[in-house]
């Protein structure tokens, strides 16, 4: 393992900061999350949007369905607005599988060049964890940026009705071990369904990463999920990690070094602040690098909540709080083992 | 001071278990039950979440196998030779990754049906035969601890010679020939596995040309080829079974539900029609939900044994009656054996002895306000005459159950006739008592509860029999209870700085530890794949409505309101209420039993409980008495839209069907 430095900070910073890039294509999404737009608005305040294309995630049918399609019109006025034409869209429904998460990147393919942001802020798991991998591993694309954009704050009820314990698309192990795995969570504030994978697999070790510092009154959820998980499994108070809920970088580095020499199977369990969960897509996919077994699964919800951020964090300069990770520089990975 | 570990931390102790420990903390309480399991034919072990079939169903495999000859203390739980003389093999059709088979078929068509079919049949025969070679492989590795004893079979060189066979035979998936061994033919095997796997990935797009070239139609076929081949080369003995285990088969109905545009049970008649060819070589194992399981109608009655656990484990009028509290009782004593509280384990009666005896009535009063005046605390309607409910207020001062017995009784002989008729003075005999004293028997839960309520306070409960009622005949809800009291007791001996503690443990624990285990089976609806939110509100719904109605009713009217009844012909015109009756019952949130009313005109009814375990959440009382709330489909209906629940998957409608309802109803 070789200290590396991995640019990271607010985009206006980071952007500036990138030698010889000057304009940016943006993949990014139409949703009912008012951060959903954040990102182009700020590229384009800057100059530097090249293109952009955005994904519309249609969930299954739910009570949230009327009001998320209210905010998602919405959103999508706005975004005109702020682009000067309407936004260039990709339909696509929250279950699609990988053969239709191809399809959606090869038309993506077409409008993308060398310099890509993908803003994850409002994009559920099962796509950013697919476009991060083609993004990665794309010849085409030099420098990647991902951006995440922090709500002023959650909403009550997130989500409805989360499936079983399944791989994200593409992340499922490649080996057909049947030993016991070891099980890294990402602390969240909603443990959906992890009983049920802690259940069939009887996972052993288990390490928790808890955001810390976590802002109340979130921390006392991610307690509640850390109690939650301690009467399920056995673990000792040192398995749990504490690691900064925005630094991918770290979270990067602190699962390397919890599952090094654990050559078996890994479950890795992205419930936390999403810079953790896209610390364990670049994990994930370093592992497979190295030939070691390694899945990322969740437990997907089949719908979202119209409120399930509300507002955009604002720092001191009046600027949205748009936390961005490089993650490719000038054709370099810069999160590999 | 000792640091005491709690026993039932691990609460899901199934084949994932290291195969060392299994011997000592299995129970083999059902066993002789279960004894079709090990025999001839095709068996479908039925059992709600906690029943343990999974743990039944581990007994089957080589490695536990291998684990109890090697136990010094534990032996396997059947002796006879003749019965032991199989061999297994299987799949958990849920951690072996089957379902992901589905991820790469979309788009609708004939052609993909079939694609997705066969792709997920290849996938598990070629998981089984591997399965059934490795375990041949380590049973002949060591001869002399199962597979000589047992008389299974010949040596290594018939098994290689099989293996020759078998990459000679078209339907079998081993095409090395030179030079083969168990090693190589294996690894052709999990090669062939690890290429579907990186299939579901999207990595390769296609599967290759050797792969779909080979990949079979039938469930099963390859391994009954493979058997053949076993036994012609004289490796197993023609006398030997061998068994098929798949386990989870409830995953393919979930999995199926998610599908878009595909035909009904489009992967779980691979496994119907599997057991409806009835081939004489290969003998399945399969485990269930019993909400995904069709009855079998016509031949296929044929086809299997049906082994239901709950049935088998409920609390019957005749017989059985003691299974479950054994079955606990046994589990209970090997936790405790294996985590370091010998003494106790080997008491008498290990639970009793942790937990001391329930509370009778009267101190089930006392716990929930000792220091009451219950003479001003009690609730009296303003409805009961006035020098009666001063009488009832001076008896609550000494006995606060007796006072608001007798409420309900002034209150119901109100409502049948003219109290005038009835000397008022006559109420300090307690005439409830009179008689048989079933009208009192049936109204001490709901006397208890009100009382509580009256004093803004949850019932306790604690003791053997609260703790075994509270389980539901289900060994994962009492071990989860027992988790919790561990959990509680052991922070209080901690706190307390007690290093030498007494059992039982003390009732305010328990009742601590049992209502954080409430709590906890309530937040586990909403943990349930696809449904939990939905279910959550609807059984909030339910419970609430139930713990108002025994609220309310003073006059004791309904002592068994703790439950639900619906006219079956009112379950067809609500397909909605149906469905999610169905989905709670089969998960095992609410229990279902058939129901014969009172009124013959209401025609054939199911009535609903709780599970026990949520009656401390939901505040309701726990035994099932008298006759069930009598509803309506429309009413029940009302509910749902209360709480907000919608139900849209007509498909899911006609999967999810219970048994018992599906009969009455169709």
């Amino acid at each position: 393992m070789t200290a590396r430095y991995r640019p990271s900070g607010p985009l206006r910073w980071t952007i500036e900061r990138l030698p010889n890039q000057v304009e940016w294509d943006l993949i990014g999404s139409v949703a009912a999350e008012p951060r959903a737009n954040e990102v182009a608005r700020e590229l384009v305040s800057l100059g530097k949007l090249r293109s952009s294309q955005f994904l519309c995630v249609e969930d299954e049918p739910s009570e949230f369905q009327p009001a998320v399609q209210v905010a998602c019109d919405q959103n999508r006025r706005e975004l005109t607005a702020i682009l000067g034409d309407p936004p260039q869209t990709l339909n696509m429904a929250l279950f699609s599988e990988v053969d239709e998460l191809d399809e959606m990147y090869d038309r993506l393919k077409v409008i993308i060049g060398e310099n890509v942001i993908l803003d994850i802020s409002a994009v559920p798991k099962r796509f950013f964890f697919y476009l991060v991998r083609r993004l990665r591993d794309s010849i085409q694309v030099k420098n990647l940026l991902v951006t995440y954009v922090l709500p002023d704050r959650y909403g009550k009820s997130l989500y409805q009705n989360p499936g079983g314990w399944m791989p994200l698309p593409g992340f499922g192990m490649e080996t057909s071990t049947t030993t016991r795995p070891m099980l890294v969570v990402a602390v969240g504030y909603h443990h959906l369904k992890l009983l049920e994978l802690i259940q069939e697999r009887t996972p052993k070790p288990v390490r928790l990463l808890m955001p810390f510092p976590s802002i109340p009154p979130g921390f006392a959820q991610n307690w509640e999920f850390v109690r939650y998980v301690r009467e399920q499994v056995e673990f000792n108070a040192r398995d749990i990690r504490r690691v900064d809920p925005f630094s991918v970088s770290l979270a990067f580095e602190h699962l390397q070094s919890q599952c090094l020499g654990h050559d078996g199977e890994l479950l890795l369990a992205p419930f936390g602040p999403k810079p953790l969960s896209l610390a364990m897509a670049l994990f994930a996919l370093a592992r497979e690098e190295a030939g070691l077994p390694v899945t990322v699964g969740y437990t997907q919800p089949t719908a979202y909540s119209d409120t399930y951020s509300l507002g955009v964090r604002i720092d001191q300069a009046g600027n949205a709080v748009i936390h961005t990770y490089c993650i490719k520089q000038s054709g370099l990975c810069l999160y590999e083992n | 001071m000792k640091t005491r570990r709690n026993p039932f931390t691990t609460l899901y102790v199934t084949e994932r278990l290291d195969q060392a420990d299994f011997p000592a903390l299995f129970s083999p309480v059902l066993v002789p039950h279960i004894t079709p399991l090990f025999e001839a034919g095709n068996v479908v072990v039925k059992g709600t979440q906690g029943t343990g079939k999974s743990m039944l169903l581990a007994l089957l495999r080589t490695e536990v196998r291998m684990a109890y000859a090697e136990s010094m203390t534990d032996e396997y739980p059947i002796d006879d030779k003749d019965i032991c003389q199989f061999l297994c093999a299987g799949i958990n059709l849920s951690t072996d990754q089957a379902l992901r088979s589905a991820g790469r078929w979309s788009g609708s068509g004939r052609d993909r049906d079939d694609e997705l079919r066969l792709c997920f049949v290849d996938y598990v025969n070629s998981w089984i035969l591997r399965d059934l070679l490795q375990s041949i492989d380590v049973l002949l590795s060591r001869p002399g601890v199962l597979w000589a004893p047992l008389e299974l079979g010949g040596n290594g060189d018939a098994f290689v010679q099989s293996l020759r066979l078998m990459a000679k035979h078209p339907s079998i998936p081993i095409r090395t020939s030179d030079r083969i061994t168990p090693r190589t033919a294996v690894a052709e095997l999990t090669e062939r596995i690890d290429g579907y796997l990186r299939f579901f990935n999207g990595r390769p797009k296609q599967l290759p040309a050797e792969v779909t070239e080979s990949q079979t139609q039938s469930l099963g076929q390859p391994i009954a080829d493979a058997v053949e081949m076993l036994q012609q080369a004289g490796c197993l003995a023609r006398s030997t079974r061998v068994l098929i285990m798949l386990d989870q088969f409830e995953q393919l109905l979930e999995l199926e539900a998610c599908l878009p545009n595909r035909p009904y049970g489009l992967l779980r008649d691979t496994i119907e029609q599997a057991l409806h060819r009835r081939k004489a070589t290969l003998n399945f194992r399969i485990g269930t939900r019993p909400y995904a399981w069709n009855e079998p109608v016509g031949e296929a009655i044929r086809d299997y044994l049906a082994l239901n656990l709950d049935d088998m484990l409920a609390r019957k009028e005749h017989g059985n009656r003691k299974l479950f509290p054994s079955l606990a009782s046994d589990v209970f004593a090997r936790r405790l054996r294996v985590y370091g509280y010998r003494e106790l384990a080997d008491a008498t009666d290990p639970v009793s002895s942790a937990f001391g005896p329930y509370p009778r009535p009267r101190k089930r009063v006392k716990s929930i306000g000792a220091n009451v005046d219950w003479s001003q605390r009690m609730s009296i309607p303003q409805r009961v005459d006035a020098e009666i409910a001063g009488r009832l207020r001076a008896l609550a001062k000494s006995e606060p159950l007796e006072a608001k017995l007798g409420v309900a009784w002034a209150l119901q002989k109100a409502e049948e006739c003219d109290l005038k008729e009835f000397a008022v003075e006559e109420i300090d005999d307690l005439p409830w008592n009179k008689g048989k004293g079933w009208w009192k028997k049936e109204r001490l839960h709901l006397a208890i509860l009100q009382l509580a309520s009256d004093n803004r306070q949850k019932v306790v409960m604690f003791g053997k029999k609260d703790l075994l009622d509270l389980s539901g005949q289900n060994v994962l809800t009492f071990t989860s209870i027992c988790q919790h009291i561990w959990e509680c007791w052991i922070r209080h001996l901690a706190i307390e700085k007690i290093s030498e503690p007494r059992f039982p443990i003390d009732s305010k624990l328990q009742t601590e530890g049992i209502l954080w285990a409430s709590d906890t089976w309530h937040q586990k609806i909403s943990q349930e794949s696809w449904v939990g939110d939905t279910l959550l509100a609807f059984v909030d719904e339910l419970g609430n409505r139930l713990r108002r109605m025994l609220i309310d009713d003073e006059a004791m009217s309904y002592p068994g309101g703790n439950g639900i009844s619906l006219a079956n012909r009112d379950l067809r015109a609500f397909p909605q209420v149906r469905q999610i009756l169905s989905e709670a019952s089969g998960r095992g949130f609410l229990l279902q039993r058939r129901h014969t009313p009172k009124n013959r005109a209401r025609g054939e009814s199911t009535k609903w409980y709780l599970h026990p375990v949520l009656a401390p959440y939901y505040e309701v009382t726990l035994n099932h008495t008298k006759e069930p709330r009598y509803v309506s489909g429309a009413e029940v209906q009302a509910w749902l839209e209360r709480a907000g629940v919608a139900l849209s998957a007509p498909a899911k409608e006609q999967q999810l069907t219970l048994p018992g309802v599906e009969d009455a109803t169709s």
